[in-house]
């Protein structure tokens, strides 16, 4: 079992995530919506819950994980990201270590909340101490933890014993002298240009553009900065 | 794609949308925006390097082009997406693309080596709302130019051209009245023209946007065939 990443997706990285989708004997595919490109590739289609209607946690692409609380109830027969991960394992049949499958449990967990989930899966909780030092996240739609009694601090995933050097101070998204810098210094562009391709390619977000458009994609409101044409 | 030259981008560099696949800009020449970028990844976070691809660009021979636009309710919008994006294979380019922030519509970009087949043309036109009676037609096979426009209470809801680039580039001004939804009736002789319009005649109220009109457009007077 694998987890693809939006950024991963077949809309990101089409030839090597579309032989690996068409390779593999079941695709379950956890997702806000049906009609995204990776969905034709699922034998089993789990419907989630998305921004405003999700409890549960949000970690961006610099490891900050927010605490979101749903605004409003969940469409149709979509569930939090939690309830899907749990019921999938309980109705996983276990493996053992020469490939033999033993009969599965059966047992299905019974969570009643993100809370238990989050030590197994990031090895820290989301509600220590240092979890609720910061502010309130711009995730958790109408609620504050003052009003609410509750932890919605964020917290940055991992924590400082599993990584080393500057990657949980933040200097690995700081720029010195126009570089990134990383953990292992600057490296250069994985194709530099040549006499047969000339042209740096760079692609970027349109203002109202959120990734592979899933959501984005089908409102014409957002569409207002679309260049009329498909370059620029 | 539609390359076009823009003095925002520094000189040796292109750009294109991020992760825009064949659901946005697809066709059968097409596997979406990310075939171009490298495959490389960051050894830590393994985020791809969208950011950087070395290219060419080289001109594609595909002589039909398309221009269709339909006002619609905000809700059919994803239907009609994924509706052209199941029937993209029938053609070389295909962008389909929300449009519209006050009245939401579809905007649609096609290209081919020639012109397509007409039962593909025909989905299109029923998706946008261009196949009833009251559609203004003008058509002209042996150029393979063809031109749908729906009115509705005066103002231009819909509309399809069709043709070689350079008869789609000479209706380009229909894309005002399109947008601005203005009514049309000042216009409305020329619009089955399948020269321009007389610009300077009646230029739009928003200047700016007439002084871009291509012009001065050949106008030659119609003989619509329906």
């Amino acid at each position: 079992v694998d987890r693809v990443h939006q950024s991963r997706s077949v809309d990101a990285e089409p030839a090597g995530v579309r032989a690996a989708l068409e390779a593999a004997e079941l695709v379950v595919l956890q997702e806000a919506y049906a009609d995204t490109e990776t969905a034709p590739f699922a034998d089993v289609l789990l419907p989630a819950t998305s921004w405003a209607e999700k409890d549960g946690t949000v970690t961006n692409s610099e490891r900050r994980i927010s605490r979101v609380r749903a605004a409003v109830s969940a469409p149709g027969e979509a569930r939090h990201d939690w309830q899907i991960a749990c019921d999938f394992e309980g109705r996983c049949a276990p493996v053992n270590n020469r490939g033999q499958t033993r009969p599965g449990t059966g047992q299905v967990r019974t969570w009643t909340g993100p809370a238990p989930v989050l030590p197994r899966t990031f090895g820290t909780s989301i509600a220590s101490p240092h979890a609720g030092a910061t502010s309130t996240s711009p995730g958790s739609p109408g609620r504050s933890s003052s009003a609410t009694g509750r932890s919605s601090g964020r917290i940055r995933w991992a924590p400082a014993t599993e990584l080393r050097g500057s990657m949980q101070t933040g200097a690995s998204t700081r720029r010195a002298g126009g570089r990134a810098s990383s953990p292992d210094g600057y490296r250069p562009v994985a194709e530099p240009v040549d006499a047969r391709y000339p042209l740096r390619l760079t692609t970027g977000r349109l203002r109202d553009q959120w990734h592979g458009m899933s959501r984005t994609g089908t409102v014409a409101a957002s569409s207002a900065t679309h260049p009329s044409r498909a370059s620029r | 794609v539609v390359a076009q030259a823009d003095e925002s981008i520094r000189s040796g560099q292109v750009w294109l949308p991020m992760h825009w696949g064949k659901r946005f800009l697809g066709g059968r020449a097409s596997e979406g925006v990310n075939t171009l970028t490298s495959p490389a990844v960051d050894p830590h976070s393994h985020q791809p390097e969208l950011k950087h691809a070395a290219v060419k660009v080289a001109p594609a021979s595909l002589p039909w082009r398309s221009v269709a636009f339909a006002e619609m309710d905000g809700a059919t919008i994803a239907g009609v997406i994924a509706a052209l994006h199941a029937a993209q294979d029938e053609v070389a380019f295909l962008c389909v693309v929300p449009a519209g922030r006050d009245r939401p519509g579809v905007l649609v970009r096609a290209a081919n080596e020639g012109a397509p087949a007409q039962a593909w043309i025909e989905r299109l036109d029923a998706l946008l709302g261009l196949d009833a009676a009251s559609v203004l037609r003008y058509d002209d096979p042996r150029r393979a130019h063809a031109r749908r426009l729906r009115i509705a209470e005066g103002r231009l809801v819909a509309g399809r051209i069709s043709g070689a680039l350079d008869v789609v580039a000479a209706a380009e001004w229909l894309r005002h009245w399109l947008l601005a939804g203005e009514p049309v009736d000042a216009v409305r002789r020329f619009l089955l023209s399948p020269g321009g319009t007389e610009s300077r005649a009646r230029p739009g109220p928003d200047q700016g946007q007439a002084r871009a009109w291509p012009g001065p457009a050949r106008f030659v007077v119609a003989s619509a065939s329906g």
